[in-house]
């Protein structure tokens, strides 16, 4: 187990340096540059000329690059263009704001997945079955935007329980989570009917019901305890949706996350700010795939034994 | 993934194609989809005949009316009928879908079978591009995209494109892979076949069914991914009525004329609800395995 | 022992609480949504500043200050007197102002102040100035190298606030995101980018500006700026008190602010326009008659009306209506005339064609691309606009696109048409738009012309007074008025939604909402 772990950490390694020059590439091609941003009337070129060589602009990219690298391994993310801020700092200061709102929505997928899909498969076929599948599907299928603004014309606007946006209290969290886990939801639903199925038709099933054991101690205790294998690699590989990709949300819900973050870096060019992001973001999925592998090979020995 | 398989006790007929139909009849979710599926393309083609007013004409002196019973759906910030403009939107909705998908079906089925075919370092490569597009948030590989190839509907559906093809290539390649240690591959080597046509005559049309599933619910992927780079302002541009521009643009007004908002929604919804039921009947109807296509 | 104590400490917590009035025990927090337009909070070091946050003006004080009426009060600078050749400015300094890390201002301050912002971008501000001699402690002289009337507009701007320069030497690149010293009324407590800024009563200010009646400490105990981007939800937080002031108040939200009894609407003349470049070099548009039908075609008051609700006025020239540079004369502003635009294209040689888009002799279409800011206000003109021209037979092909990637076209010169907006009070911003060397970018009609050029040079180097620069800018303002180089469109107010708990005196000469005006202020 040690040396399979050891091994997935190892191999983090290239995976990553990869994804640092592509991100980088990608974020340099996009057409303009961030100077132009803080180039207000009566600005003279010779104060252009100061900012382009203070940030390194007048580089070629590969030199861009190679500067960001090695400062990157020395902790050093660099400062924002445009907030002038080190980006560390606005990572930390970002990052509460998406991990409070991912960690809540993965709670509620789970939750809500998982029941949604026991319900499903121990009533395969039956109403109850396509009832809960048919919400599931509409779970996924909603974007997530727009779920969004109608949570908040109805739950905000109309009913008043909930505040329409902001992010200090935990009132304001309900609304956003609920719209982000109800996507992940519908998809975890879907994952445990299937596998909880898939258990079921196992001999070791078939063989405790001959042994005449309870229809509900089967399904909770030895169906849905293999069955959900899957549900968390799934939730693993969702971690890096939550936190970046829920932009959308965090626009909707005027939350200030990671995803606000990079879209506003983005529109500004601000360079350092969308690579740190990123990085970040990178190094979350990479996380949770990570720990979606651990985890699978943990209760799979055949994926250990392969892997050694 | 509703599936019925109300067949179970019917004795197998001898035909596959009419075992098929059997089973897609017996379908109802499937047959739903099939329904608003057809509905949709009925509705793009007839677009200019259904939609009440244009699309584009501005009536600034009945800008944000509710619903009523001249504008079934309202009017937006300049007058115009949303009823209208869904239905003409309905066009975008399908052409982005479809034209997207078949383009990043198209690279990741040529990329995806040459590396499974063929493995090496065009494997290797495929696999780490792979796991780099699945490691970051489509919306942000997107959004990047369209930021680098422009704005506008045709820079949308490159962007989609670009952002899902890693998605098939990895079906395909799985298929591959599985198919040409069969005996019949060794076979048809053993006559004297080419890679070619052993690769595109004898392991494509058998690899191709769950590539195909995949991608009818990707259309419906792709229609959400196209509304919501709309969303961020980075879609069909004005006064062209994508479902997700109109989402967009009537953010401002949620308090004061939500209907705009609401009706694209709903629209979009069963939209992708349509192509989410067909996909999920296709795989029971073609008996392709889930986990296959996830 | 211990309970005599014990004893006492209560006694005086009584007596603090009877003697403390009822107003001081409840702490007054004004809670503000800034403008979400704006590129958001970069840094609150003055000198170094490339944009501005509004709180810049309630943290420090200025030299002078500039009031709503026009005139010029004292600020930091107590008096002054300019020499007839305009050359010599004497300043008296205020005595006993502090700054916020109790530092003094003094004229040691001033003098390395106005050598120190030559570093930073704002550096053309005291670019007239040759040196700085000390008089005395308080009081200084600046001799200027050529006349510079607009010295004074100058040294009323937020971007010339004088910070403490003890705490700007100490803290270096940190000053204005961590540390932040001013004088003010107002001290930086805290700050998150993305989320809020909190701003304390300074106890010690006593040196208000000349138009504030309370010359300090303030009564608001905080001020607190929140993020709040969405605009819907800027009007329902306001609507739920979670709010005192809303900037930019989004124009649909006018109405619903004005029916509700706890809300009012202030409408402050606004310093923004709107308008359309066009790419003169870029054919068809660099035919003056096209350009000029283009101009003509663009309705003004319908747009005003109908896309901004009539919170602001319609635009007739390149200038924001309260500058006297913009009172040019009847005959030279440019009105909406479809008649007059379809005249000018006539007799460009485009005739209306069969689907209604006017051709050429050659069979071309006149079909223009047009860029916009994929924004909700920007597009909406954009689509309005589109609407109007294709009235007239101009098709317009609307590219809405995030501002860094407009801007990357516009120096390429990719686009024929851009609705754009500027937001300043000085004619000179004419200069920055359409001087001949900044082609593309900021110069986005590629405007190159030797007798606009020369009365650019003219207004802006050679007047010796404020008078005489009025009449030369108004001269080059008229010229470019006659080119067509922009279609002007629309002046918004700065509209505020405010809640009634605040109490705003009337009369107030200050331009901001939320400037050194808030000395005056109190919260219900």
């Amino acid at each position: 187990m040690w040396r399979f772990m050891v091994r997935r950490v190892l191999l983090l390694i290239p995976i990553f340096g990869v994804v640092s020059v592509i991100i980088f590439s990608l974020v340099h091609i996009v057409p303009g540059n961030p100077i132009d941003n803080l180039m207000g009337p009566g600005m003279t070129k010779a104060h252009e000329q100061q900012l382009i060589e203070k940030y390194h602009l007048d580089k070629p990219i590969p030199v861009q690059y190679l500067i960001w690298f090695k400062n990157m391994l020395h902790g050093d993310l660099g400062r924002s263009i445009v907030e002038k801020r080190p980006v560390s700092e606005l990572l930390m200061h970002h990052l509460p704001y998406s991990l409070s709102l991912g960690l809540t929505a993965i709670a509620i997928s789970f939750v809500l997945g998982v029941s949604m899909g026991i319900v499903s498969a121990a009533n395969k076929n039956r109403l109850w079955d396509h009832s809960a599948m048919l919400v599931a599907l509409f779970g996924v299928t909603i974007p997530s935007f727009w779920l969004g603004l109608i949570l908040i014309l109805i739950f905000a606007v109309w009913l008043g329980w909930f505040p329409v946006s902001g992010s200090g209290t935990l009132m304001s969290l309900v609304l956003p989570a609920v719209t982000v886990g109800l996507g992940g939801a519908g998809l975890v639903a879907r994952v445990t009917r299937v596998s909880m199925l898939e258990v079921a038709s196992k001999d070791f099933i078939v063989l405790l019901h001959a042994k005449g054991l309870g229809k509900t101690a089967i399904l909770l205790r030895h169906i849905l305890r293999n069955a959900l294998i899957p549900v968390i690699t799934i939730l693993g590989l969702r971690i890096g949706w939550v936190l970046g990709g829920a932009v959308t949300v965090e626009i909707v819900f005027g939350r200030p996350g990671l995803g606000q973050m990079l879209i506003t870096g983005l529109y500004r060019r601000d360079y350092p700010v969308v690579q740190g992001a990123m990085l970040l973001l990178a190094m979350g999925i990479m996380l949770g795939t990570f720990l979606a592998d651990v985890l699978y090979a943990y209760a799979d020995p055949r994926v250990r034994d392969q892997h050694d | 993934m509703s599936a019925v398989d109300a067949l179970e006790t019917v004795a197998p007929p001898d035909n596959p194609w009419l075992r098929r139909l059997k089973k897609l009849t017996a379908n109802k979710a499937g047959l739903a989809g099939i329904a608003i599926i057809v509905l949709l393309i009925g509705v793009a083609i007839l677009a200019n005949v259904l939609a009440p007013y244009s699309y584009k004409e501005q009536n600034l002196a009945e800008m944000n009316l509710a619903p009523s019973r001249t504008h079934l759906m309202g009017t937006d910030e300049f007058g115009r009928d949303v009823f209208s403009r869904i239905i003409h939107g309905s066009r975008i909705s399908v052409y982005v879908g479809v034209v997207s998908v078949g383009l990043s079906v198209l690279i990741g089925v040529l990329i995806g079978s040459v590396a499974g075919y063929y493995g090496g370092w065009l494997d290797q490569l495929l696999s780490v591009v792979t796991d780099l597009t699945w490691s970051l948030p489509e919306i942000l590989v997107a959004l990047l995209l369209v930021a680098i190839v422009g704005a506008g509907l045709e820079c949308v559906i490159i962007a989609v494109a670009l952002t899902y093809w890693a998605q098939y290539a990895r079906l395909i390649r799985g298929q591959i892979l599985m198919l040409k240690t069969e005996v019949y591959v060794e076979a048809t080597r053993s006559l004297g076949a080419t890679d070619f046509t052993i690769l595109f005559r004898h392991l494509f049309p058998n690899a191709i069914a769950p590539v195909l599933v995949a991608a009818t619910i990707g259309i419906g992927q792709a229609i959400v991914l196209e509304a919501t780079l709309g969303f961020l302002g980075m879609g069909a541009q004005p006064p062209l009525p994508s479902w997700g521009a109109m989402m967009s643009n009537g953010t401002a007004y949620l308090f004061i004329s939500p209907w705009v908002i609401i009706f694209p929604g709903l629209a979009m919804m069963v939209t992708v609800l349509g192509f989410n039921l067909f996909g999920d009947a296709l795989v029971d109807i073609l008996d392709i395995r889930e986990d296959t296509i996830r | 022992m211990r309970k005599t104590v014990g004893g006492l400490l209560l006694v005086i917590l009584a007596a603090v609480c009877v003697l403390m009035p009822a107003s001081a025990m409840a702490e007054k927090v004004l809670y503000a949504a800034g403008d979400p337009n704006e590129l958001g909070v970069t840094t609150f070091n003055p000198i170094k500043v490339e944009l501005n946050h509004e709180a810049m003006s309630l943290i420090y004080d200025k030299l002078i200050e500039w009031g709503l009426d026009g005139n010029y009060y004292p600020g930091l600078a107590a008096s002054w007197t300019i020499s007839d050749d305009g050359l010599i400015w004497k300043m008296k300094l205020k005595e006993g102002v502090t700054f916020h890390d109790g530092t003094p201002f003094n004229a040691e301050v001033a003098k390395w102040f106005l050598k120190e912002m030559e570093t930073g971008p704002s550096a053309y501000m005291v670019g007239a100035i040759d040196h700085v001699d000390i008089d005395g402690p308080y009081a200084i002289t600046m001799v200027l190298k050529h006349p510079e009337p607009n010295m004074l507009f100058n040294l009323s701007q937020t971007f010339m606030a004088v910070p403490s320069m003890e705490a700007y030497k100490k803290y270096g690149e940190d000053f204005g995101t961590k540390y932040v010293v001013g004088s003010g009324p107002y001290m930086f407590e805290s700050w998150s980018p993305g989320d809020k800024l909190v701003l304390v009563k300074n106890p010690n200010y006593t040196w208000g500006p000349g138009f504030v009646k309370n010359k300090g400490p303030a009564i608001i105990d905080k001020v607190v700026y929140l993020d709040v981007k969405e605009e819907s939800t800027r009007f329902l937080e306001l609507k739920t008190g979670k709010l005192d002031v809303v900037f930019a108040l989004p124009t649909m939200f006018i109405d619903k602010v004005e029916q509700d009894k706890n809300l009012r609407v202030v409408r402050l003349p606004g310093d923004q326009l709107y308008h359309m470049v066009m790419n003169t070099q870029s054919p068809p548009l660099d035919n003056l008659l096209v350009r000029k039908g283009i101009a003509l075609a663009v309705d003004q008051v319908s747009i005003t009306k109908n896309v901004f609700a009539n919170a602001g006025k319609p635009a007739f020239t390149y200038l924001i209506d309260s500058l006297p540079e913009s009172k040019v004369a009847e005959k030279d502003m440019i009105r909406y005339d479809p008649e007059g635009a379809k005249a000018a294209l006539e007799e460009a040689g485009w005739k209306v064609g069969p689907d209604g888009i006017r051709v050429d002799k050659d069979g071309n279409r006149l079909s223009l691309k047009m860029l916009a800011k994929n924004e909700s206000s920007y597009r909406r003109v954009a689509e309005v606009v589109q609407a109007q021209l294709a009235a007239v037979g101009v098709d317009a092909q609307i590219t809405l696109l995030d501002p860094s990637t407009i801007r990357a076209h516009l120096k390429n010169g990719e686009h024929q048409l851009a609705v754009r907006s500027y937001e300043w009070e000085n004619a000179d911003i004419l200069e920055w738009f359409l001087n001949s060397t900044r082609m593309g970018y900021p110069n986005a009609a590629f405007w190159h012309d030797n007798e606009s050029d020369y009365l650019m040079q003219k207004a802006m180097t050679r007047s010796r007074s404020q008078q005489e620069r009025i009449d030369n800018f108004k001269v080059y303002h008229t010229y470019l008025l006659n080119q067509y180089v922009w279609a002007p469109i629309y002046l918004p107010d700065t509209i505020f939604g405010v809640s009634k708990r605040l109490v705003v005196p009337e009369g107030g000469q200050d331009r901001r909402f939320l400037g050194m005006g808030v000395l005056d202020y109190d919260l219900k």
